[in-house]
């Protein structure tokens, strides 16, 4: 507490005395005849003090202000007046900051372009109040006559805003965090650019008609901006505003001296002013006008480069910002991707590892499933082997009856096998010519297709894949014994063809193979239950029978090799087969 | 002809019900053989290498086949398939497995790893007969 106590005396003392002494420097610039510095440095110490230190330290900027007006104002009511100058120089920061809080937050004023006009918004709200309050006041203790109160007030409004506007950037951002890197090269550069830009204004601004008589120079004193740009795009806020500092306190010192473009004086008129006649006072108010001219496009420069390389610089930081934040997102974007790259790889894993689980646990299961079942088959064998002599005909039809059920079991048991079999071993993939394939499979089925009276169709030769030439023939052994089945039509036909699948991008180069037949076809209804395990659409002894794996191990060869399978069907007119292979 | 009338045949199957079947198999195939029946794989190499209760070499007369049942709990068929493979004296016995697999992978397995022939279970009369045909096949290829 005590310690805290302690800064802030600190503070507000150091903020004082800082004050009166830009107070002291500022009056040194006055412009030769007229009272009024074109920039008022104090207002800018000001700003900063409270926009760093907080609202806290205004008895520090009020100290300081009562003790220079003090020292500038020589009339009777000095003390007064001082007094009411000095609090309005106090509200004007104090009222600057808090417009500027209220309108971008806590944020820094200098990174952003439209911050940065906000802040030149506040600055110049807060210096009107200030000087109003000053103006009126000078009137009201009768130093300024009322005629000159409208100029006395442009000049104090611009001065003081001119003054935070080229100042308090340059303050606040020396206690900010900068990034940039200062590499030799990079100080090197800065150099560069501080003295090119002091030589350059200098140039511009200084009095060099005795030795190079350019008439030209007058009205190029706008030629510096481009090095404000240069501060800019290469250095941070900060070195941008010290740059503008620099160049305002060149041109400002060379004004005030009675050179550079925005120095208005008429011989004519200084000599008729020393002479006092009464031509000579009507050019004394030309003279006067003439002063507040230089002064006022003084100013104007001056808060014109200001605003010029505060919005350049904000905008720049902002971009890099957004550069560096873009470039964060990419990192992280990178990061995550990898994240759920790995996380995804792990749960398909995982999901592999219990695919070869549930696969090798039905292997397993019904290996052991099989042996109780083949125990009842062959003991109703034995009984009715040894036992024919005491059973009667029911009995013995009872047991045949049993033994046909335990090879049922046996069939399904077998089917899950099978199944489970597709899954648990590897593909052997090679290339396949499954014009041969189909052959030796048609050629296997041959008695079977005569007795039915099925006429096998290929309209043309199916190509060479890369494939498990054994799998992709149980494929077309199943489809074809399927529509050899079901099919009750008294001419019988299967067609077997495939074509290129049409490219859409992400399945070119797959084939499309299809087997057609002119059966019974399948009621809509049932087209997605087909290829469900153990699924079957007839009665048990209906069209040969079966135990309805047969599409089930199809679907799962096809998926193996990476294809689809689908069909296409019209009740009692026939079904399709379609399914994928990818040709490379 | 491999298999003289007076060889053992080895049979090691764990279950009651398949030994049975097999047994009877045999008989009506006209097989006079002796049988030893073994319901795991620790007996069944016990009595190959005549250790513990098969130390008389007259109780273990070496057989003339092995019919080897894969899955049994303990010492499985596969493992009694490879120990009698490796040893130079038992790997002359011709080992016929028992399998509940027509599979072709499965089968070109065990003779891969060892195997003369094969029954698929239940063992038949029929499927006897076929097996030992094919072991003499094997067998005069060996020799």
């Amino acid at each position: 507490m005590r310690s805290s106590a302690a800064i802030w005396v600190l503070r507000v003392s150091a903020v004082a005395a800082i004050y009166y002494a830009a107070a002291r420097l500022g009056l040194t610039w006055q412009l030769p005849g007229t009272n009024a510095s074109p920039v008022w440095p104090p207002s800018g110490i000001g700003f900063a003090a409270v926009l760093l230190l907080g609202y806290r330290v205004w008895p520090g900027i009020a100290v300081g202000a009562f003790l220079a007006n003090l020292q500038t104002l020589h009339t009777t009511n000095a003390g007064f007046a001082a007094i009411g100058i000095c609090a309005g120089n106090t509200l004007e920061q104090i009222v600057g900051v808090f417009v500027l809080r209220q309108l971008i937050g806590s944020r820094n004023p200098l990174e952003r372009a439209g911050d940065v006009f906000c802040f030149v918004v506040a600055a110049g709200v807060g210096c009107l109040l200030g000087s109003i309050n000053g103006t009126a006041n000078l009137w009201w203790w009768g130093i300024v006559p009322s005629e000159s109160c409208r100029q006395v007030w442009l000049a104090w409004w611009l001065g003081d805003t001119a003054g935070v506007l080229i100042l308090a950037p340059v303050i606040f951002s020396l206690f900010q965090k900068s990034d940039v890197e200062w590499t030799r090269l990079r100080v090197l550069e800065a150099f560069a650019l501080f003295v090119s830009l002091a030589a350059a204004t200098q140039f511009l601004f200084g009095d060099h008609r005795g030795w190079l008589n350019l008439e030209l120079l007058d009205s190029l004193a706008y030629a510096v901006v481009p090095g404000l740009a240069w501060a800019a795009f290469r250095f941070s806020p900060r070195e941008t505003a010290l740059a503008a500092a620099l160049m305002s306190v060149i041109a400002i010192i060379n004004t005030s001296n009675g050179s550079g473009p925005f120095f208005r004086s008429d011989p004519a008129v200084a000599d008729a002013a020393s002479i006092g006649s009464d031509a000579g006072s009507v050019r004394h108010v030309d003279a006067q006008r003439l002063r507040a001219e230089s002064l006022l496009m003084l100013q104007i420069f001056v808060i014109a480069i200001a605003v010029t390389s505060a919005t350049l610089s904000g905008a720049v930081s902002e971009r890099n910002r957004s550069e560096q934040g873009l470039r964060e997102l990419n990192v992280t974007l990178e990061q995550r991707v990898a994240d759920r790259t790995a996380e995804l790889q792990q749960a398909n894993a995982a999901l592999e590892r219990s695919n070869q689980e549930l696969d090798d646990f039905a292997h397993i299961a019904s290996h052991d499933l099989k042996e109780p079942l083949r125990g009842i088959n062959t003991y109703s064998a034995f009984l009715l082997e040894d036992y024919s002599d005491k059973l009667d005909a029911d009995g013995q039809a009872k047991l045949n009856t049993l033994q046909k059920l335990t090879r049922r079991m046996e069939s399904l048991i077998e089917s899950l096998l099978m199944y489970s079999r597709v899954g648990r071993t590897e593909l052997a993939v090679q290339d396949t010519n499954l014009n041969e394939t189909l052959a030796d499979i048609v050629e296997t089925l041959d008695i079977r297709l005569r007795e039915l009276g099925v006429e096998i169709r290929q309209p043309h030769p199916l190509p060479t894949i890369r494939c498990d030439g054994v799998r992709v023939g149980e494929v077309f052994r199943n489809l074809i014994t399927n529509a050899m089945k079901y099919n009750d039509k008294p001419q019988k036909w299967i067609e077997i063809g495939c074509e290129p699948q049409p490219a859409n991008g992400t399945n070119g180069g797959a084939m499309v193979f299809h087997v057609r037949d002119n059966g019974i076809g399948i009621r809509e209804k049932h087209l997605d239950s087909v290829f469900r395990i153990f699924k079957r659409l007839h009665g048990r002894d209906e069209y040969g029978g079966g135990t309805g794996i047969g599409l089930t191990i199809v679907k799962k060869i096809v998926e193996r090799h990476g294809g689809r399978i689908w069909l296409e069907s019209t009740f009692g007119e026939g079904t399709t087969f379609f399914f994928t292979l990818a040709q490379g | 002809m491999p298999l003289a009338p007076h060889q053992t045949i080895l049979l090691v199957e764990d279950s009651p019900e398949d030994r049975e079947a097999t047994l009877r198999a045999i008989k009506k195939a006209g097989l006079s053989n002796p049988v030893h029946w073994c319901d795991n794989g620790d007996k069944a190499l016990d009595y190959l290498y005549r250790r513990g209760e098969f130390a008389d070499p007259a109780k273990s007369p070496r057989p003339g086949v092995i019919l080897l049942d894969l899955n049994m709990p303990g010492t499985d068929g596969r493992e009694v398939m490879s120990e009698v493979t490796q040893d130079p004296d038992l790997k002359l016995i011709p080992i016929v497995v028992l399998t509940t697999s027509s599979d072709e992978r499965d089968i070109d397995a065990f003779f891969a790893s060892g195997a003369k022939s094969y029954i698929v279970k239940p063992v038949t009369q029929d499927g006897i007969l076929k097996a030992v045909q094919r072991l003499e096949s094997v067998w005069s290829f060996n020799f």
